[in-house]
């Protein structure tokens, strides 16, 4: 009886060992591609709103302010999408007719939510809370990109746990004083753009965002003194114990934050029951 | 079935279980009782089956882990297993490759004022019960009750709450609520009903034949709608019912207050005040006993004598088992040797366990004059609850640990057994023309003797105002759905008689009635709102201390109106004069019926929270089962789980028995209030086993026999 397989068999059996390697490895990183392509994790992708809201035009067009609309913010897990109410505060009289706002208008007349779909969308099992962000000193941009660019609201970041997780295992990047939370041209301080902070006493009971001041003009040019005494000088109008720092490096900065503002340590932020309680 | 219970023994349970905790098999009483005489110190155990080591506990604790699950033993199963399943465990991590969905947001068009999204609000409100209101701080998220707990800054439950308080959220929340308006089973809406109501009513001029059977009214503004209602139709008849408390001392409302923090030693005489709301009081009492226990230099000394083991009897320093019947005769003994002058105390052949307790706590009550308390029970012979006042009376005990006062928590109070049965005969006699039920449910509730059921059909026209289509929804002409509590205003007192307003968290889920409005219906302002009866009710008292729309919203605020709390009277009422019964004789064996520690009078036997939660000593869930004792358990040879037929007087009832460590001998103790057949929990679990006590009780049973 002639073999079934004969001499070239083992190099068939290679080849396709080999394929099926190759074909295995292949999948895993098309998945993995996949997996992080914004056809899933929908990044930069604009869906189709009932009203083309711009935030380019009015937050860099008319100035108005995040928490004009999203008022709880600073005070609750959830930034809050406005009522039609807020819609109409200035609607009621600015382009009335303007068939782009007729949903706006319906909503209005018959007590109906206007029905927006979630751009920054977590998926149910994770817990994130504007509050903490935003009191502790991450900015709107940080995550949702330069809003006040976006003609129509996209996802800047993925949203995923990875780039979660890159910030939470390093906070020291992305921090800026409080007061420059809202603003949403803030650069990363740096030997040509200074940022001079002033920590208070560490009183007790003291909310940690309000015992930190910082300014981004030179005070001491504004003060008239000269530059040499730029470091360890007072602060004119704060108390004698606040004494300003030169920063002009965001590691700086952020280090400087991450302890003033009592920001717990990457292994702390970085545990599972953070976000996933 | 398993009767679990801890004990936490000291020095005298150690040896009542001695006396009374047998297991059924294998081992005899004998080898027990050898057993437990070496046994020196605590010993914990958690059920009879444990303490005898069964073998069938010890498989079920076996059981518990994983090593012994069946499945996996099982070569052929778990190959099967592995093979139907390779591919889709193989492909499970690809779930979580996909995509989310688009998910909407729906702002509010006008926000609400006060509301942070995503900060719950809290609300303070009240939880009306029989035995006082329990004043509520309510967790509210975007206006959906979440959380219930006791308000914090009241001075009677001081942020405490209960089970059964806790359990009214998932009521409310009840998919299995009723939904609409019907008559004879239709839909209608209410407008038809209140014309159909009112032309009738208005026919009767004078309110002949025209009845309302209603829970007990614990809402003064209810309270001041039916006073209005009977001086519109004065022979219009009202008669309050609550199964828990009709016929007991109880039933026209407690006037009786105790304060525990000076009291040193406490006698509990069958009253079960440790285990929840069902006694009146509960949550300062437990407040009061457990504040003195912190420190040993303040700690008190609580005597129990109880005919079921209870909570209050496990807490006990020294506890008593008595038969029921037992208690009034040991409390007019213990009456006698305190030195309460013209007590009759029946001949009673006592045990030296029982001399020995009766002497001891007699000179302990003595020592302690003036900070002692004696407590009777709500469902003893109403001469126990005499002698107790005599006691306290007679110790100075009254103005340091025991007040009286002049109202009560209902503001209506009646004779309900006795209204109960005069409703009976008139229905009858053919008197009724229209009964109106408020909130109560009696085909199921109303206890077998009163003969209700057959009575029932003989009013004209029946409409029930109720939470659910229960056994009286399906057999009245008109169902009204009910308001739940936290969907209604109303108003209630709590045990100390503050005031407080109860006011809606939510909308009515499904257009829910209440009494309030039903009563108003019969008024001159027909559709004056709950809202603005319970403001009606409360501007005088407001109005006296300032501004009435400034101290409303105060009222409303802190959950309380000021200065409502009961006036203690001066001096002890009249003590009710009552023949001490003698005891039943030795060999009877008496049936003791209780309302369930969870689910009370069968109320909430929907809710799912409180039927999971074991019973206290029982451990029993789900269930309802006759407790007797491991001696009369070998004396009658019977086996745990065993079906028993029990009779009373020509009525009868199957339950099956377990063994209740601290059940007395020749006394058994029944739960009210299980197997109510409109339930769907309940039909459930007698698919699975035909050993249900699927009677609420034999006080209950005949009344829906030919229902079944």
């Amino acid at each position: 009886m002639a073999q079934i397989f004969g001499p070239s068999s083992n190099a068939l059996a290679r080849t396709i060992l080999a394929l099926v390697g190759v074909a295995a490895i292949g999948l895993a990183a098309t998945l993995n591609e996949l997996q992080r392509s914004p056809w899933v994790t929908r990044q930069g992708q604009r869906p189709d709103q009932p009203v083309p809201f711009s935030h380019k035009h009015h937050v860099q067009g008319l100035g108005l302010q995040c928490q004009y609309c999203h008022t709880s913010v600073e005070k609750s897990s959830y930034a809050g999408i406005p009522p039609t109410r807020t819609c109409m505060n200035c609607h009621a009289q600015l382009w009335t007719n303007a068939d782009l706002l007729e949903p706006v208008r319906e909503s209005w007349a018959r007590g109906q939510s206007l029905v927006w779909i979630k751009v920054h969308d977590l998926p149910d099992y994770v817990y994130f809370n504007h509050e903490i962000h935003v009191n502790k000193g991450i900015g709107c941009a940080s995550c949702h990109g330069r809003v006040d660019q976006m003609p129509l609201m996209y996802a800047q970041n993925s949203l995923q746990m990875e780039w979660c997780l890159d910030c939470h295992r390093d906070p020291a990047k992305n921090l800026r004083p409080t007061s420059e939370v809202y603003n949403m041209a803030w650069e990363a301080p740096s030997l040509d753009k200074p940022v001079w902070c002033a920590a208070g006493d560490a009183r007790t009971g003291t909310p940690t965002a309000q015992s930190v001041s910082c300014v981004t003009k030179d005070p001491k040019a504004d003060a008239g003194l000269a530059e040499s005494e730029l470091t360890d000088v007072a602060f004119m109008d704060a108390p004698s114990s606040q004494h300003l720092h030169k920063f002009t490096s965001q590691d700086e900065l952020g280090q400087f934050l991450i302890h003033s503002y009592r920001i717990r340590t990457p292994r702390e932020l970085s545990s599972c029951e953070v976000c996933h309680r | 079935m398993s009767s679990d219970m801890h004990n936490n023994a000291n020095h005298h349970g150690a040896k009542a279980s001695l006396e009374t905790s047998i297991a059924a098999a294998p081992k005899t009483l004998a080898m027990l009782r050898e057993e437990l005489k070496a046994v020196k110190g605590k010993r914990y155990w958690r059920s009879v089956d444990e303490l005898a080591g069964t073998p069938e506990f010890q498989a079920a604790v076996e059981r518990e882990f994983p090593h012994a699950v069946q499945e996996w033993v099982d070569p052929v199963t778990r190959r099967g297993f592995i093979k139907l399943m390779g591919a889709s465990l193989a492909l499970a991590g690809l779930a979580g490759c996909t995509k989310q969905p688009d998910e909407p947001i729906y702002p509010y068009v006008k926000a609400p004022e006060d509301l942070i999204l995503g900060r719950p609000n809290y609300f303070a409100t009240a939880h009306p019960f029989v035995t006082g209101a329990v004043p509520l701080l309510v967790k509210s998220d975007q206006f959906r009750p979440i959380k219930i707990d006791g308000n914090p800054e009241h001075s009677y439950n001081q942020g405490s709450s209960d089970a059964l308080t806790q359990a009214t959220l998932l009521d409310l929340y009840d998919p299995d609520r009723s939904q609409h308006v019907t008559c004879r089973g239709e839909n209608r809406e209410w407008a038809a009903f209140t014309e159909e109501l009112r032309t009738n009513v208005a026919a009767s001029k004078d309110g002949t034949g025209i009845y309302f059977l209603s829970a007990t009214i614990t809402s003064p503004t209810l309270a001041r709608q039916w006073k209005a209602v009977q001086a519109a139709y004065p022979k219009a008849t009202l008669v309050q019912y609550d199964p828990a408390i009709a016929g007991t001392t109880a039933e026209q409302g407690i006037t009786v207050q105790y304060d525990l923090a000076k009291a040193d030693v406490l006698v509990s005489l069958d009253a079960d005040f440790l285990s929840g709301a069902a006694f009146p009081g509960f949550h300062k009492l437990l407040r009061q006993y457990a504040a003195r226990r912190k420190d040993p230099a303040t700690i008190n000394r609580l005597y129990a004598i109880e005919s079921t083991p209870t909570t209050t009897g496990m807490k006990a320093e020294h506890r008593l088992g008595l038969r029921a019947s037992e208690i009034p005769a040991f409390t007019a003994a213990l009456a006698k040797a305190v030195g309460v002058a013209g007590v009759d105390a029946p001949a009673c052949n006592w045990t030296p366990e029982q001399k020995n307790l009766l002497a001891v706590l007699a000179r302990d009550l003595k020592a302690h004059a003036g900070k002692s308390v004696v407590i009777p029970s709500l469902y003893q012979d109403p001469s126990v609850a005499a002698l107790a006042q005599a006691i306290n009376h007679l110790l100075g005990n009254e103005g340091a640990t025991v007040f009286y006062v002049n109202e009560t928590v209902h503001p209506i109070p009646s004779q309900q057994a006795k209204d109960m049965r005069a409703l009976v005969g008139d229905l009858n006699a053919g008197k009724v023309g229209w009964l109106v039920i408020l909130n109560a449910n009696p085909i199921y509730s109303a206890a077998a003797d009163y003969e209700f059921a057959a009575a029932f059909d003989k009013a004209k026209t029946v409409a029930h105002l109720g939470s659910h289509v229960d056994e009286t929804g399906q057999l009245a002409h008109w169902h009204i759905p009910a308001a739940h509590s936290l969907e209604s205003w109303s108003d209630a007192r709590a045990y100390d008689g503050t005031v407080s307003i109860v006011q809606p968290m939510i909308d009515p889920l499904y257009g829910g009635k209440t009494a309030h409005e039903l009563l108003q219906l019969l008024l001159s302002e027909p559709s004056q709102s709950a809202y603005e009866a319970v403001r009606e009710t409360w501007k005088p008292i407001l109005e006296k201390q300032g501004d009435f729309e400034q101290n409303w919203r105060k009222a409303l605020h802190a959950g309380w109106i000021e200065g409502t709390a009961f006036k203690l009277a001066p001096a002890s009422p009249q003590p009710r004069q009552s023949r001490v019964p003698q005891p039943l004789p030795k060999e009877a064996l008496e049936i003791v019926f209780r309302p369930d520690p969870n689910i009370y009078d069968g109320r909430w036997s929907n809710v799912g929270w409180l039927q999971e939660l074991p019973k206290p000593i029982t451990n029993l869930s789900w269930d309802n089962a006759a407790l007797i004792s491991a001696a009369t358990l070998t004396r009658h040879g019977l086996a745990e789980d065993d079906i028993v037929e029990l009779s009373v007087n020509g009525r009868k009832v199957n339950a099956p028995v377990i063994v209740a460590p601290g059940q007395f001998r020749d006394s058994s103790s029944g739960l009210w209030a299980l197997g109510r057949w409109s339930c769907r929990h309940e039909c459930r679990i007698q698919r699975i086993s035909d050993s249900h006590f699927n009677r609420p009780a034999l006080r209950c049973w005949c009344a829906q026999k030919d229902r079944r």
